[in-house]
């Protein structure tokens, strides 16, 4: 196989940045979730929970709630704005300031209407929804004290909005506040400490249900205004509730990173007599969940400790098969690692800056050359790195910098090129050409803008487009650029991967559509033969020359990957190649990087997957027998990036998780029993 | 008309029979000669011989309750034990009086028992002048040394503050990142109105780079090109009003009264009630801990260095 010098890096500090909310559509199957720095990123569900879309978060955009409308997604933060988000641009479309102070809630009624929102002064303010906007419509009745959270009555008819220390509901039309139900304080030591009703649930039978602060789920009756049951599940705060579609579950998350499920089931065996009935308790997080999502078939949660959990429930999906495993995505499904091949030179991307380190010759650290820092609130969105490492160039949703970068022995410098074609405006992927000469950047509706990158300037050369036929022009979320500078590969969102001839400057072909979306493509620099990997563990190898797929992917896909392939959770991000053996393909998902020998037979259905400890302790003349393709590498975990540089280096970026959960907010301090 | 007799105190209308047996002059006026040519106790009767008056007697006025048994005020201090008051002044004021009296007492210890009837021993101004004043000096003395010590006890509290203080504040590069944040932030509400020309002009983004990257010399900039400026008042309003909601979830998520723990509590935990047990992260992981582990080094080094001492 060989063997390979490893460049083992642990120098990239990433920390993902906490789950503040999420919402689930259910007619698209799609999650939004919103984190703390701003980014609100979607998750496909049907499409192995694969991270579609990712919107860059901004300084000072602390978004508190989501909300979906239909196809349209909407936010609002604690800096008073609402904000609709582009979907197909990846950016927000515009603000709307509520004047309200910050806000705490958004919802939306059931037939798409209007928009309620809670804001710091007490008032809940409506808003109807609008063909390309919101308009303000009135407020309703003022109240001292902020209001936490919202919910419509399915009828539309009522608003219950949770305060502190209790619950106001409100006439929708009138907006005059009908009843008003006390919540309890907190037993013991705290009667001193208001209780905040952190979220509330509204059920078409005016069933009321609230999670507080003291940490107790109430179930009210919402017509008579009177307490029905108590439920004192933890003794931090419950911070989130979620009411299932039919209304039959509701699932709480605490403090504690628990997530308890009441139902509303009869205890006896026969119909009559339901009632709400804690059932299952989830303990899938160390930190505090503050984000759920009670999908048909699954509960989601997202806190504190960065991790989306995805539980499936177990009398919804089939036992012990692939749909009822849970599911924790605790890394984004794309690259942030950089790498010039050439010049040994790494990018690491952050939020907010951009990290250049210089890899060192003996196993000693790396030296870190320049830091970028972004201009304004945005945060960065993509970034790339010429393989000769003298191009650095990075974008936002506003705009693109482009420095041309000088790396000495101890020292370095970056100098920014000043005048950028105004074509350049909002990108969403960047790359260079493999001679550093030319720099592709996907821009709106799908097309590529090509503009030449030199010494002197920076000028602007070609707009590559598609005729396309759908009406919804999804933005290109993968680039890639072949070694001999005549093929580009674009891949959107929509799965459709497009080929352009730059010789010629259009469109070549395009590969057929499969119903995956594909998480990387790359061109193999001796054979030209695309290499696309797909959300579903799926490979296809498609040549560009004689456009159709090569024998050796129609092989793959009738002998069919293994099950051990294609039930890994966490995508191949990246895919490089070996300089000194044309067969082999390199790719990387989270936790381990497999080495594809295309000239070795594929697997047998029984075969182990994972038999490189077994083919080691074999004699060398049995393991020929017993080697098949997949060569695979658990030694690293949590990668990063997986690259081969030019000196037949490998250099694997590692970020372990404990490392993560170490620098994690502070968890609740459980007494444990002999602890 | 009666007259007193200064040596014996008694009062006679002819004088002072015991003076004049003890041929002593009754001499009505005030001067005090000491002549001892044989005095009687009053109390006790005894009759002593007397001696010369020397310099040293005469130097020194008898100091009031230096009889031993005169009953009352006149009580020696070396035999009498001493009172509560006393005892609260200090030894050091009795002693040193004793401490005083003991050596010109040498020389009167005779003369004093039997000198009730004599006349008060002569002391010159001079001397009492330097007693007064030596007195007085002591008394500045001590209240000058226990000001000092108050002091001491203050100042030495203080620093002790001071070092906890400091101990609690966070270090020095975090402290220098938070300012380079704000100063940051103040900048982007001056480059807000700027920001309205960037889509118009790219040529505007390179010196708008440049800026950014003067960092604190934010004064002293100077305004190229078209810029305009907007005022900020209503975003640092709507800031405020972001920091005091973001201010009341942290208080009430991790304020005090929630119980929370840190992270490395928890992974330690976790080691301990794993599987495989093993020990608290910061013993697992070398990179953790490390200014606990460096106090620690210390304090061993400190340690040895002391079990070392009284060794050798």
């Amino acid at each position: 196989m060989g063997e390979f010098k490893v460049h083992r890096v642990r120098f990239f500090d990433y920390m993902p940045s906490a789950i503040r909310t999420m919402a689930f559509n259910s007619q698209t199957e799609r999650l939004a979730v919103a984190r703390a720095d701003g980014a609100v990123e979607i998750f496909n569900f049907n499409d192995n929970f694969f991270q579609e879309k990712v919107i860059p978060g901004q300084d000072g955009r602390a978004i508190e709630a989501l909300c979906w409308v239909g196809h349209r997604l909407f936010s609002a933060g604690l800096n008073g704005e609402i904000t609709e988000y582009d979907l197909e641009n990846l950016r927000p479309q515009y603000t709307v300031d509520a004047y309200g102070g910050p806000i705490w809630t958004i919802s939306s009624n059931s037939q798409g209407t209007q928009l309620a929102v809670g804001c710091e002064d007490g008032t809940v303010k409506i808003f109807a929804i609008l063909e390309e906007r919101i308009q303000f419509q009135r407020n309703l009745n003022r109240h001292k004290g902020r209001i936490i959270s919202l919910c419509w009555h399915p009828s539309s008819a009522q608003i219950a909005a949770g305060m502190t220390d209790m619950i106001t509901i409100y006439d929708a039309e009138t907006g005059q506040a009908t009843r008003r139900l006390l919540v309890d304080r907190a037993m013991g030591a705290s009667k001193n400490k208001e209780v905040v009703v952190w979220s509330v649930g509204y059920l078409s039978d005016h069933t009321i249900i609230s999670g507080d602060s003291a940490g107790k789920v109430q179930i009210w009756n919402g017509l008579t205004g009177t307490l029905v049951r108590t439920y004192l599940v933890t003794k931090w705060d419950v911070l989130v509730l979620s009411v299932s579609k039919d209304e039959s579950s509701v699932i709480a998350g605490t403090s504690e990173g628990t997530v308890i499920q009441f139902q509303f089931i009869s205890s006896t065996l026969d119909q009559h007599d339901k009632e709400w009935v804690r059932t299952r308790t989830f303990r899938n997080h160390s930190h505090d969940v503050s984000a759920l999502a009670h999908t048909d078939t699954a509960v989601v949660s997202g806190g504190m400790d960065t991790q989306l959990v995805v539980r499936p429930l177990l009398d919804k999906v089939e036992k012990n098969t692939q749909e009822s495993a849970l599911r924790k995505i605790a890394f984004p499904h794309r690259s942030l690692v950089g790498c010039a091949k050439k010049a040994g030179l790494l990018l690491f991307q952050f939020p907010d800056r951009l990290e250049l380190w210089k890899l060192g010759e003996s196993e000693g650290h790396g030296e870190q050359h320049t830091h970028t820092h972004t201009l304004g609130e945005d945060h960065i969105c993509c970034s790339a790195l010429s393989a000769c490492g003298g191009w650095l160039a990075y974008s936002t949703v506003s705009s693109v910098r482009l420095y041309r970068i000088h790396v000495m022995i101890s020292v370095s410098s970056s100098l920014q090129v000043p005048k950028l074609p105004k074509e350049l405006r909002s990108v969403h992927q960047l790359c260079f050409s493999s001679d550093s000469s030319k720099l592709f950047a996907s821009s709106c509706q799908s097309s590529v803008i090509v503009v030449a990158v030199s010494q002197q300037e920076c000028r602007y050369l070609h707009t590559l487009k598609h005729k396309t036929v759908s009406t919804m022009l999804y933005r290109l979320h993968l680039l890639c650029a072949s070694d001999d500078g005549k093929w580009l590969a674009t891949a959107n969102t929509d799965c459709e991967i497009h080929i352009y001839n730059l010789h010629k400057m259009k469109l070549h072909c395009m590969v057929p559509v499969y119903n995956s979306c594909p998480t990387t493509i790359a061109i193999h620099p001796v054979t030209n033969n695309l290499i696309s990997v797909h959300a579903d563990q799926q490979i296809f190898e498609f040549s560009l020359v004689q456009k159709e797929y090569t024998q050796w992917s129609r092989r793959l896909q009738t002998q069919g990957l293994l099950s051990l392939w294609l039930e890994r959770d966490t995508p191949i991000t990246h895919i490089t190649f070996n300089p000194k053996n044309p067969d082999h393909i390199i790719l990387h998902d989270t936790y381990m990087f497999c080495i594809i020998d295309q000239s070795l037979p594929f697997p047998e259905l029984n075969a182990v997957l994972w038999n490189q400890m077994t083919l080691k302790n074999l004699p060398v003349s049995q393991r020929i027998g017993q080697s098949h393709a997949f060569k695979i590498c658990k030694i690293f975990q949590h990668l990063m990036c997986v690259s081969l540089l030019e000196d037949l280096s490998l250099v694997v970026v590692e970020r372990p998780l404990l490392d993560i959960m170490s620098q994690l907010p502070a968890p609740v301090r459980q007494k444990k029993f002999a602890t | 008309m009666f007259t007193l007799c200064l040596f014996t105190g008694l009062t006679s209308d002819t004088g002072c029979a015991s003076c004049a047996a003890a041929g002593l002059g009754s001499s009505g006026s005030g001067r005090r000669t000491r002549r001892r040519l044989g005095c009687s106790c009053r109390c006790c009767g005894r009759t002593q011989p007397t001696f010369p008056p020397t310099a040293a007697g005469r130097r020194r006025a008898r100091p009031p309750g230096t009889h031993p048994s005169a009953g009352g005020r006149r009580q020696r201090p070396q035999q009498r034990p001493q009172t509560r008051a006393e005892k609260q002044r200090g030894k050091a004021s009795s002693t040193s009086k004793t401490a005083d009296i003991e050596k010109p007492t040498e020389s009167f210890t005779l003369s004093l028992e039997s000198s009730d009837d004599e006349a008060p021993e002569e002391v010159t101004f001079e001397d009492s002048k330097a007693e007064a004043l030596r007195s007085m000096k002591q008394a500045l003395d001590t209240a000058r040394r226990e000001k000092e010590l108050l002091k001491e006890k203050r100042r030495k509290r203080q620093e002790l503050f001071q070092e906890q203080k400091k101990r609690k504040l966070l270090s020095a590069d975090v402290l220098e990142e938070i300012d380079s944040a704000s100063s940051k932030k103040q900048k982007q509400s001056e480059d807000e109105g700027e920001q309205e020309e960037k889509p118009e002009k790219e040529g505007g983004d390179g010196k708008k780079k440049k800026k950014k990257r003067s960092g604190k010399l934010a004064n002293a900039r100077n305004l190229k090109g078209k810029y305009t400026v907007t005022t900020v008042k209503e975003r640092t309003l709507a800031s405020f009003q972001q920091q005091v909601a973001e201010e009341f979830i942290r208080s009430r998520l991790y304020g005090p009264g929630t119980c929370r723990t840190t992270s490395n509590e928890m992974l330690s935990l976790q080691n301990k009630k794993g599987w495989n047990k093993s020990a608290a992260v910061q013993f697992v992981k070398k990179d953790w801990a490390s200014k606990e582990k460096a106090k620690a080094e210390k304090l061993k080094k400190r340690w040895l260095h002391k079990q070392q001492i009284p060794s050798c």
